[in-house]
């Protein structure tokens, strides 16, 4: 899992930055908007002052964390503009000429667009997969260690990668495959009769490289919460399938996975709203920016980011990140009706 | 319930498209704020400098101005030696400055949100090299010829009127550039014990191939040193060292294109340009030559993705050479910088193009509060020794003392090892007007703005001398392209793949996205230039 | 007595499946481990050697001149640590009792105003305005610059933990307790704090996990926001110093102006003894909110 907690405003992509969010999208304004209202205008009024009433403390629950999202998501919010204007500094952003879609020709008008997209989304989609995979096994395994402090040990170990960064992780990668003196090329090449190789002249060593590094990362501190959920399921429900004979493996697939498929379909409903955006990081700094692996590296993100560090212009960099979220917004919808299909419950809204 | 509910949705999309109103009228006020502020300010200045007071500036109202610039910075002792600039600022032209001491890592990101919001920017650093003509064109500065006539008589004076053309736009001046070198050239440096040792003449080489048997040397008596060190996206090339064979035989014939991708060139011969990848011989002469050589094993095995500049890996003793600039006593300096005695080979001559008299620059935001006084300070800069040296080399008798007898000399203080320790040594010489106006270092030639100022004589002005191309027709295309540029280039540059194939992917992408068109932009652009300059 | 033996044979796996388990674990725990000893042996690296022979678990010599660097230079570290730990506490702390807050109502089943409040924290998952509008609005309108509420107010607005704790709600929190809560007279408040807060603890610690996390490793703000050499973050400190090298690669390249610019990037020792120093203390965080990951106080409730 990603770190998703920044707030909103971080989508842009004038900046170096290692973090970032995964817009997500949602569409429910859509879809019951339109029902006919049953009853008269003025008997619903009635009734809404009513459930003010009734709900005036859950209400005021709410609304501290609803100014919160006012000032820091709803506000800035008349930015999206930027993307279909040419800005400049004395008219601001209102002022400014519109552009049309002319801000977001450079993301289609190039002979890698359809690379950068296949990269971009057959990452993400074998990310999701199979860090999901691995962060359920992980929780629930972890979660089997009868020694606590072994228990203990091993989780509080395995989130530390997530602690460093992405330019931090490009050294210790690089460690690794350092054409003199990297580990890799050093004590195991050798043991298959291989010398010196530069791993970072070839791209097709990169998609595994990149997986490992990325699951590396992600997966210890991504069973977090799948092992906070384990807690939360109730001991009577394994003790009553011991008493009917389940096996340590009925058990799993029987109890814990059905109870934890709430949270892996909201997290990764979540995470496709991504799909078009990536860890920067990873594709940047841990291939050294290196040209020579252009064909599997090269993502939307560092993509756009390449295209524009010179120009540095605002308006298309908006227009990068509208268009990321635009798809993703799409992807939610679609998962989020799917998933309402199977179980209304499990559903993100 | 589902009254309420729909209540709730009717809510909801009133919050909802709140934010998208009240920002709008937020904006629009933050508009009309931005543009009052700084369009008003400065119309307001304009006309007053249009009556051209007789009885000179007025500088009874206080004012504090906010100065941005970059460099090793934060500086453990910023406070004392701004404390003192002001001091001597507050009774010279009564202003004081909020010194904004920029790091290098987080600069370029503080001043385009600086200048996207309208904060107060009154002197701000402004090189070509960072989005200058995009800035410009954006209106981010003021015009200064006004100010300049009337508040920088200390600046048009001094300075060699070339540099000027560094900060002009469209006929216009918006950025004063730095008394410094005007033209560059650079060179490759070797350690003198190696060279000694084997008894190789620095005089005898004069073009990069002349090197190869020294290299071979190396490779075989040497092995500990990476005959020659590139690093990174080219940011140790050898190129710096522009002396080939085929490119001696019409030394400057084709130039770099301020402004432009690194792919487009003029031919001086021709006036027209060229992409030269695919039609400049001497730079696909040069890059098979690099290719060549690393296959030879001359070039670090991982040129094209190490971190480890030339500089680090000399020091570290990986290689015996570095690169680095050709002007006057630079071997001495870099000696000393790097702790190993050097010896340089003799570079191109210097070249005076855009670039170089603009890889500086100083300009004032159009959101300062006062840009006549901003002018003074600035014209102060170009004049004022006393300042300059605060600026540069913080408070005499705490960050250095001058050296007794010898009048323009300092020396760090007793007791203290390196610059780094004084507590200021933010690196900005080069940056802050006038820097033959700097004190000389302890060792250093007594001569040595003498022997700038002959370099400066000696040098090549390119032909396409004050041409800027501007990107914005054409930035979908040159976003593309920069892409490709980063892709294939480090290769190119490093030599680490084979050239040929290289330079075949590398001109069939930029054919099939759209270099033509930037061509035809740059060769547009520059015969409407060059027609303005007859 | 037979309960307990009943609690321990759901528990137990078999003797052989342990020790596999140990075994992975302790090969990923490795994994996991050894390159942040890589890092702590580079900062204790001599520069040289690490130019000349490449990374060591183990340094051929010793140096500690990295961090004699950093300890001479402390007090911009100590104010470093001061603002981070602040930022980090005060910013958890809210954050974590604003999702819950906000959470909570989303999760009953009867509020009325669900669905919309819903769309409200969707819609901000959807559009963002980007860096710019989001700047003027904290520099030129809320005067944040050089506050701190400018680092704490932005990692304040995370949808996506507000939908995880709703989930959460809805599989741990039954509503036969919301309702015999009610039946007590019991007010919303009092439900909500002394009910559905202590069975959420698990969720509630992984949410302030991750938002210690994120105030931890958060420098962007400090970008931002942040010139005050003296309120700078831990991270932001950090950064710079690594970033410093990636700057001048990029805007610098071939210039001319590179060689013009003595500058001093630290050493890749400094770098990394700085990582050991801003990510020494959050490595130990986990054992603290490790320990509401208790069962005992879940109260049995299946769903679904």
């Amino acid at each position: 899992m990603e770190r998703t907690g920044r707030g909103c405003p971080y989508n842009e992509l004038i900046l170096i930055k290692k973090t970032r969010l995964h817009a997500m999208a949602n569409p429910s304004i859509v879809n019951s908007s339109t029902k006919p209202a049953p009853s008269s205008r003025q008997g619903s009024l009635v009734r809404l002052m009513r459930n003010i009433v009734r709900y005036r403390v859950l209400l005021l629950m709410l609304l501290p964390t609803t100014v919160v999202f006012f000032v820091n998501c709803y506000i800035p919010m008349f930015g999206v503009f930027i993307a279909f204007k040419n800005i400049n500094y004395v008219d601001g952003i209102l002022g400014s000429p519109w552009a049309g879609l002319d801000n977001f020709r450079f993301l289609f008008a190039t002979s890698d667009a359809m690379r950068v997209t296949v990269n971009t989304v057959g990452y993400n989609v074998v990310f999701i997969i199979t860090g999901l995979i691995l962060s359920v096994a992980i929780a629930i395994a972890v979660n089997e260690v009868r020694a606590k402090l072994a228990s203990k040990f091993y989780q509080t170990v395995m989130i530390m990668p997530n602690f460093l960064s992405m330019v931090v992780v490009s050294y210790i990668v690089y460690a690794f495959l350092h054409p003199e003196y990297g580990f890799l090329v050093k004590y195991v090449l050798p043991l298959f009769g291989h010398s010196s190789v530069n791993a970072y002249m070839h791209p097709q060593a990169w998609p595994y490289i990149l997986w490992l590094t990325k699951m590396w990362h992600s997966v210890g501190i991504g069973s977090i919460i799948y092992l906070a959920a384990i807690t939360g399921i109730s001991e009577e429900l394994y003790e009553a399938a011991v008493m009917d004979g389940a096996s340590k493996w009925q058990q799993v697939t029987r109890i814990t996975l059905p109870l934890l498929t709430p949270v892996m379909v909201i997290l990764t409903i979540l995470n496709l709203g991504g799909i078009f955006r990536s860890d920067f990081g990873l594709f940047y700094h841990v291939t050294l920016d290196s040209g020579a692996l252009r064909s599997t590296t090269d993502v939307i993100d560092t993509y756009v980011y390449r295209g524009l560090i010179q120009l540095n212009d605002l308006g298309m960099s908006s227009a990068a990140n509208f268009y990321q979220s635009i798809v993703g917004f799409f992807l939610v919808i679609g998962a989020n009706s799917l998933a309402r299909k199977l179980n209304r419950d499990t559903a993100l809204f | 319930m589902k009254a309420a509910r729909k209540w709730g949705m009717a809510l909801a999309l009133l919050v909802a498209a709140m934010p998208v109103i009240a920002g709008c009228g937020n904006n629009n006020d933050s508009n009309s704020k931005a543009s009052e502020s700084p369009s008003g300010q400065p119309a307001a200045t304009s006309t007053s400098s249009g009556e051209a007071k007789a009885n000179g500036p007025d500088i009874s109202k206080f004012r504090k101005l906010k100065v941005y610039t970059v460099g090793n910075f934060p500086q453990p002792d910023s406070k004392a030696v701004v404390a003192e600039i002001n001091k001597y600022l507050k009774e010279k032209i009564n202003a004081e400055i909020d010194f904004q001491g920029l790091p290098w890592s987080s600069w370029a990101e503080k001043m385009v949100l600086a200048y996207q919001s309208g904060e107060q920017v009154d002197l701000t650093f402004a090189p070509n090299w960072a989005d200058f003509a995009n800035n410009v064109a954006k209106g981010a500065f003021l015009p200064l010829d006004d100010l300049l006539a009337k508040y920088g008589q200390g600046i048009t004076q001094s300075l060699d009127p070339r540099f000027l053309e560094g900060g002009t736009v469209d006929g216009k001046i918006y950025a004063i550039p730095t008394n410094k070198e005007i033209g560059e050239s650079h060179t490759i440096m070797l350690r003198k014990d190696i060279v000694d040792k084997y008894g190789f003449d620095v005089n005898s080489i004069q073009t990069l191939e002349d090197l190869e048997p020294w290299l071979e040397t190396i490779k075989e008596k040497e092995p500990a040193y990476a005959p020659i060190w590139l690093s990174g996206s080219g940011s140790d090339t050898l190129a710096y060292f522009d002396k080939t064979r085929e490119s001696m035989k019409e030394n400057f014939r084709y130039e770099l294109v301020a402004g432009a991708p690194a792919v487009i060139v003029l031919d001086t011969k021709t006036d027209k340009m060229v992409i030269s990848s695919m039609e400049s011989d001497t730079a696909i002469y040069r890059w098979k030559l690099y290719s060549d050589w690393f296959k030879k094993g001359y070039i670090n095995k991982d040129a094209a993705t190490t971190k480890t500049s030339a500089e680090d890996a000399l020091k570290a003793g990986k290689t015996w050479m570095k690169f680095g600039s050709d002007k006057p006593g630079s071997d001495k300096e870099d000696s000393s910088a790097t702790g190993v005695e050097l010896v340089k080979l003799k570079g191109n001559e210097p070249e005076i193009s855009t670039a170089s008299v603009s890889n500086s620059m100083m300009a004032i935001g159009r959101t300062s509060v006062d840009p006549e006084r901003t002018m003074m300070l600035l014209n102060l800069l170009h004049t004022d020794p006393y300042l300059v040296n605060l600026f540069d080399f913080g408070v005499e008798g705490k960050q250095y003392v001058k050296i007794e007898g010898k009048d323009n000399f300092i020396k760090l203080p007793d007791g203290v090892a390196t610059r780094t320790d004084t507590g200021w040594n933010p690196g900005i010489e080069w940056m802050i007007g006038n820097q033959t106006l700097t004190y000389l270092w302890d060792g250093e030639s007594a001569d040595k703005w003498q022997k700038f100022k002959e370099y400066n004589d000696s040098a090549h002005k390119v032909k396409s001398f004050g041409f800027n191309f501007n990107t914005d027709p054409v930035k979908t295309e040159v976003s593309v392209i920069s892409n490709i540029i980063k892709e294939y280039r480090p290769l190119l540059e490093t030599g680490s793949l084979d050239a040929d194939k290289v330079l075949a992917e590398y001109n069939s992408k930029l054919k099939a996205n759209g270099i033509e068109k930037i061509r035809t932009e740059a060769q547009k652009q520059y015969d409407e230039w060059k027609a303005k300059q007859s | 007595m037979k309960n307990t033996a009943s609690i321990k044979s759901y528990q137990k796996v078999s003797r052989t499946a342990e020790i596999a388990l140990h075994i992975v674990f302790i090969a990923l725990s490795l994994a996991c481990i050894l390159p942040i000893v890589l890092i702590v042996a580079i900062s204790f690296s001599n520069e040289k050697l690490l130019t000349l022979k490449g990374y060591k678990f183990w340094p051929d010599e010793f140096d500690f001149s990295a961090y004699r660097y950093l300890f001479t230079n402390s007090t911009t570290l100590l104010k470093a640590y001061g603002v981070t730990m602040t930022v980090t506490c005060v910013g958890t702390v809210l954050a974590v009792l604003l999702i819950a807050l906000y959470a909570y109502p989303l999760y009953r089943k009867d509020f009325p105003f669900k669905r919309a409040f819903n769309i409200y924290l969707l819609l901000t998952m959807l559009f963002s305005g980007g860096l710019v509008p989001f700047y003027l609005l904290y520099i030129n309108y809320l005067h944040l610059r050089d506050s701190l509420i400018a680092l704490i107010l932005p990692g304040l607005s995370s949808a996506f933990y507000i939908f995880i704790t709703r989930t959460f709600f809805q599989q741990t929190v039954p509503d036969e307790m919301i309702e015999s809560g009610k039946l007590d007279g019991a007010s919303e408040w009092r439900i909500f704090f002394q009910l559905v807060l202590p069975i959420s603890l698990p969720v509630l610690a992984t949410i302030g996990l991750f938002t210690t996390l994120m105030y931890w490793n958060d420098w962007f703000n400090s970008l931002l926001f942040i010139n005050d050499t003296d309120k700078y973050s831990l991270q932001y400190v950090m950064i710079q110093m690594i970033r410093q090298a990636e700057f001048f690669k990029n805007q610098l390249a071939g210039t001319g102006v590179a060689l013009m610019v003595r500058e001093t990037v630290p050493t890749e020792s400094l770098r990394m003894a700085m990582v050991v120093v801003s990510i020494g203390p959050i490595l130990f965080v986990y054992p603290f909110f490790q320990k509401y990951f208790t069962k005992g106080l879940t109260i049995g409730a299946v769903k679904g």
